[in-house]
């Protein structure tokens, strides 16, 4: 990765947990449970990777600053490490079923949203499936 | 994570400036074991997990020691004074160095026609030593700020 690409990284994932905490503020101020809310964004920044991913190598620019930025942004807007500490702390307060549904949700959602971002994005562009 | 009820609609823009400060330097972290993977000719799967299982660990940690506890000794939220540090390493550099939607571009294209085994190693990574990295890290950050982690939310 050259430092142009590194930076770019660097900086578009700062924007994409700055975001998250921002779409976190606005779910908590309709009320919704902060874990949920954080599951939500993961499963969003899922779909759109799928998305990116696929539109990227379609055109063969998967290394252009413009995908790296998209890529960066995405991979800073969703957060594993939160999501672990939301089951671990549902689990040692023996909420013990929504620990396990957050993390079946988070981990196969995240997956086949993944997927049919990419499926998405090659039925609108009519490239190979 | 979990947090007061009193935390909503507080601060939200100045907390996204710090998150963005804390994320870029977590991103570039991410962003360096990628290149370090590359170059030792390991798979890009391998920098994610390894990323989600430190950052995953790292947050128990952290997690353990901000947080405020209830008389049980349950933990209950962050306290207000102290959700600029949790946003800073937690939101913004833990959240930055671990990615969700890495992992599961990843697992999609190793599902597909990975070589075999990388899924399943990639799935038991993130699904199952991630996970326990994360209990192991807040019980570790317990055992180390016992003080701090009796402090009230008020």
């Amino acid at each position: 990765m050259s430092a142009e690409a590194l930076a770019v990284t660097a900086l578009s994932g700062g924007v994409g947990c700055a975001l998250r905490v921002l779409a976190r503020d606005a779910f908590l101020r309709r009320g919704r449970e902060a874990r949920w809310a954080t599951c939500a964004i993961n499963l969003a920044g899922s779909l759109a990777m799928g998305a990116v991913a696929g539109a990227a190598a379609s055109r063969g620019a998967e290394g252009s600053l413009g995908a790296t930025a998209a890529l960066g942004l995405l991979a800073g807007w969703t957060t594993y490490s939160a999501c672990c500490m939301d089951v671990v702390v549902l689990w040692v307060t023996y909420r013990r079923t929504r620990a396990v549904a957050l993390w079946a949700v988070t981990l196969a959602g995240s997956v086949t949203l993944a997927a049919v971002g990419g499926w998405i994005l090659r039925a609108v562009t009519g490239g190979p499936s | 994570m979990t947090h007061a009820p009193e935390e909503r609609g507080r601060w939200p823009w100045s907390l996204a400036a710090v998150a963005f400060a804390g994320g870029t330097c977590g991103s570039l972290a991410r962003a360096l074991v990628q290149q370090a993977f590359a170059a030792a000719g390991l798979p890009g799967w391998g920098a994610h997990a390894v990323v989600n299982v430190v950052g995953a660990f790292a947050i128990g940690a952290l997690f353990a020691a901000l947080v405020a506890r209830d008389p049980r000794g349950e933990p209950v939220g962050i306290p207000p004074d102290r959700r600029v540090r949790e946003h800073l390493l937690g939101a913004g550099f833990l959240g930055g160095l671990t990615t969700v939607s890495g992992l599961a571009q990843d697992l999609c294209v190793l599902v597909a026609g990975g070589p075999s085994g990388a899924a399943a190693l990639a799935i038991a990574l993130n699904g199952i030593v991630g996970l326990a990295a994360c209990a192991a890290g807040f019980r570790a950050g317990a055992r180390v700020c016992p003080r701090t982690s009796r402090a009230t939310l008020r």
